[in-house]
């Protein structure tokens, strides 16, 4: 068993030490909370939501965060001052430039998945994808960590269907809004037709009361959720013809924008988590022309974004996240393209008690190499955890009794406090 | 025909000595209603039609039903699709797909090839992924050259019935394998090579000189040589074609084979979950998994046999009634179970239930049932389905199907002013009780049997099997 302290990746297993640990039952778990009300009380962990930026393909640091003009690796790539004093991004995106006073880059992000699966699991879950065991997503540890019986859905994912929850409970998943406007149709239309869920409990009560089962007791409670869903403020949280048009026109139109207007009307109406995703990143071919349309859609809806969240004072509270699942190549390939480079990579974040206007981390001139403050995934998603008051390092119990950390092996990494 | 009848006669014994022991007391016979509903479903992945329920209620010939369900065709699409489902999942990676593959199993369930048989290809696949079939399964779990690690736990999983999973980082901290046994297990892949053609085109290959190479796993501090779990070492650099007949001609191989036919069929395996066989894990009935085990090899490994041996069983033809929860009954097959519908069988059966019968089992993309599929899978496309198939259902699958268009029902069976009985076989697949009945008739003095159908659609006795 003594190699299950050296090893790395033990997370998925119980061994004898914890079996018996968890034995002693409630003076045990007492004891861990109490240990860890004194090891992790963490200052100034004021985040309540978190709204990540997914750029899914894998964006080009080189074209975004992390410009590299005068090397031969930048490319056409221009760099522009920001608000932040002496922090650089790329010239296409001028109005987040303008917000880099509230926002932090990482610039020495690096992992081991340089596949898109793998690397969209790591940066989902904080943990390398193994074969057979399952981690919760993100979204699903924040939703489960709020506490209480969920009523709003926690868990939003925009624009893709979002990590399940794994162990968690079906109830902490994504709330899958692929398109919003069809999601606030259907819930119109269930709005009209609520007696349904009444004539459903009447006609079901003889099959209910003869099946004693707990899967008919966990669908009961989706019910009474789905049903509960119509009177929160949910269904005109996501209903953005209640917004101006300046506004809508702020975010920009596409897709994207108005992705990012509801995450922050979902927010406001106690959503603890949201994703909004911009596809199009895994820039293979062609890879400036591609950077600079998305940019284009990522520039207005990223700055309305931070700017609306500080104008509301919700900033504080709210954490944005932006990043993929690994960045691009320095080198540029034969096709203008960048491939996959998961070895040095840009995140941006802000907000939730995270300092903006600050750099860490830094490559080399080239892009190739982390020069200095490398954070893992881990770290960063410690980070995360740590600003929202939670122990990074809790124990769950998985499948099987496997014991699955909240993240393994990662540190909050100070500097972004 | 004899040594059949004997055969049959085998489950129950061993189950009603079991329960006369435990003192614990069997459920009744299904109603007939209940037995055609959960078959048809089980060995045809979709609800009877209720043309079907009205003539099985007249005459309730259970053997024969089984017989007929087996030798239809729906037969091999939904034993291709759960096998797929284990096998694969419904993500696709690594220059992978899921449908050959699918097409692949149901071929192989269509000609009731030797489970052994199957297995035996599927480890031994090689080709361009183009060629499809078998191949897809190694290509999923085989990411890249000389990273055979994925495809050693699956293989262990899915075959055997082990977890070896704990033994890749450190030695398995309850059961008897080690991390040298894991990489041993891996190193029958070290000849193994994943060939990039084109962009998305990849061929698994096998390589003689890599084959008889010294290997060194990343994560592991020593260099390893193939060596099967039982002791068994390779003769020849034919690793896989060796690792295929050491797995095959193992006990425990036949033993996961067992059990993984008898889960579908109560719910729980009789280990359970079915990949996880060790002495932390023991069977619920020993006795059972062993007898069925040994039927398995009697049977050389005949699918539809020994399914037809599990299905004409008592313990499986028993009630899911029960009114208080007891959880070792479930445990020791006392009665049959609530379970979780197949994304599949979810689309079918409402499929059928909305009249849409012509795109029940149909596989085009892009047609309503591929849309629908697509819809229900996306609940459980990060989730590991090799054993164990978890209800995932959402909120937004409960609001999607509360507000379901009812377009054809409209213009088919509800134009025929179906009777509250009508509805019920149709959707329900049994007649409805008296207080039902009762209720209905109220319910439809001011509303519509519309509102009638669309309520039994999204019923818990709708989403379930039981």
């Amino acid at each position: 068993m003594t190699n299950l302290e050296s090893r790395g990746r033990c997370d998925m297993c119980l061994s004898r030490r914890h079996f018996l640990g968890a034995g002693l039952g409630g003076f045990f778990a007492y004891a861990m909370r109490h240990r860890a009300g004194d090891l992790f009380a963490q200052e100034g962990a004021k985040a309540k939501a978190c709204i990540v930026l997914w750029m899914e393909g894998g964006p080009s640091q080189l074209d975004t965060f992390d410009p590299k003009p005068g090397h031969a690796n930048g490319g056409p790539t221009k760099a522009i001052e920001t608000a932040a004093k002496g922090v650089r991004i790329a010239a296409s995106l001028p109005r987040v430039a303008a917000q880099m006073k509230r926002l932090s880059i990482v610039r020495s992000l690096n992992s081991a998945e340089g596949e898109h699966q793998r690397a969209q699991y790591l940066l989902h879950t904080g943990h390398p994808f193994i074969e057979g065991v399952a981690h919760p997503s993100t979204g699903a540890v924040v939703s489960k960590e709020a506490g209480g019986a969920v009523t709003i859905p926690r868990y939003v994912s925009i624009g893709q269907p979002g990590f399940g929850p794994a162990f968690l409970g079906q109830e902490h998943g994504p709330f899958a809004l692929e398109n919003p406007q069809t999601a606030l149709e259907m819930l119109r239309k269930l709005d009209s037709k609520r007696g349904r869920f009444q004539l459903a409990q009447e006609l079901g009560r003889e099959f209910e009361k003869s099946h004693e089962d707990g899967l008919l007791k966990l669908r009961d409670g989706l019910m009474e959720r789905t049903a509960a869903l119509l009177d929160t403020a949910f269904p005109k949280a996501i209903d953005l013809s209640q917004e101006p048009d300046e506004v809508r026109d702020r975010y920009g139109r596409g897709g994207f924008g108005a992705g990012c207007l509801v995450a922050r009307r979902l927010v406001e109406a106690g959503v603890r988590f949201v994703e909004v995703s911009l596809g199009g990143w895994d820039t293979h071919q062609d890879n400036f022309n591609a950077v600079g349309r998305l940019c284009g859609a990522l520039d207005p809806a990223f700055s309305a974004l931070v700017e609306d969240l500080e104008k509301r004072g919700l900033l504080d509270s709210t954490m944005v996240m932006w990043m993929g699942e690994f960045g691009r190549t320095p080198a540029i390939n034969a096709d203008t393209g960048r491939d996959h480079f998961p070895r040095a990579f840009s995140a941006v974040v802000g907000g939730g008690g995270l300092a903006g206007g600050r750099v860490i981390g830094e490559t080399n001139a080239g892009g190739m190499e982390i020069a200095r403050d490398p954070v893992s995934v881990a770290d960063l998603f410690a980070t995360v955890f740590d600003r929202f008051g939670f122990d990074h390092a809790k124990k769950y119990r998985g499948e099987g009794g496997t014991v699955v950390k909240m993240t393994e092996g990662g540190t909050p990494v100070k500097a972004l406090f | 025909m004899i040594i059949l009848l004997l055969a049959l006669a085998q489950i129950d014994p061993i189950l009603d000595e079991v329960w006369k022991e435990k003192g614990v007391a069997p459920a009744a016979r299904s109603s007939d209603a209940e037995f055609l509903r959960r078959v048809t479903l089980d060995l045809t992945g979709v609800i009877p039609t209720e043309d079907e329920v009205r003539a099985f209620l007249e005459k309730p010939d259970r053997a024969k039903k089984i017989d007929g369900l087996l030798a239809s065709p729906r037969y091999a699409i939904f034993m291709g699709e759960t096998f797929a489902t284990s096998l694969y999942g419904y993500q696709a990676a690594f220059e992978t797909m899921r449908e050959p593959l699918e097409y692949w199993l149901r071929q192989q369930f269509e000609k009731n090839a030797p489970y052994d048989a199957t297995v035996r290809a599927l480890l031994t696949a090689s080709g361009p992924n183009g060629g499809g079939g078998p191949v897809h399964f190694i290509g999923r779990f085989y990411p890249q050259t000389g990273a055979p690690e994925d495809l050693a736990a699956k293989v262990s999983r899915s075959f055997l019935g082990i977890r070896l999973n704990c033994a890749r980082c450190h030695d398995h901290p309850f059961e008897k394998w080690s991390q040298e046994d894991f990489y041993q297990l891996a190193a029958f892949f070290k000849g193994t090579d994943r060939k990039y053609i084109t962009q998305g085109a990849i061929e698994i290959v096998d390589d003689v000189e890599r084959a008889k190479a010294r290997w060194k796993p990343r994560d592991y501090e020593k260099a390893v040589k193939p060596r099967f779990l039982s002791g068994a070492e390779p003769q020849t650099a034919a690793l896989r074609e060796e690792l295929a007949l050491f797995v095959a001609a193992n006990r425990q191989f036949a033993r996961a084979f067992a059990n993984r036919l008898w889960y579908p069929f109560f719910g729980r395996g009789i280990v359970h979950p079915i990949d996880n066989f060790g002495k932390k894990n023991p069977p619920s009935v020993p006795k059972l998994l062993e007898w069925l085990t040994d039927e398995a090899i009697r049977l050389k490994f005949d699918v539809k046999a020994l399914i037809r041996t599990i299905v004409t069983s008592r313990a499986y033809q028993l009630t899911s009634v029960r009114e208080s929860a007891d959880p070792e009954r479930g445990r020791v097959f006392a009665h049959q179970a609530v379970r979780a519908l197949t994304p599949e069988q979810t689309a079918d059966s409402m499929l059928r239930a909305l009249q849409l019968e012509e795109a029940v089992g149909g596989a085009k993309a892009g047609s309503i049932r591929a849309k629908f599929l697509q819809f229900l899978v996306r609940n459980m496309l990060d989730q590991d389905l090799t054993s164990v198939f978890e209800y995932r259902e959402s909120v937004q699958d409960i609001m999607t199907k509360m507000t379901i268009e009812l377009r054809e029902v409209r213009g088919k069976f509800l134009a025929e002013k179906p009777s509250v009985e009508r509805v019920y076989l149709a959707v329900l697949s049994r007649r409805p009780s008296a207080g039902e009945r009762a209720a209905c008739d109220k319910f439809l003095k001011r509303g519509t049997m519309e509102e009638v159908f669309i309520t039994l659609l999204n019923s818990h006795e709708f989403a379930f099997n039981h």
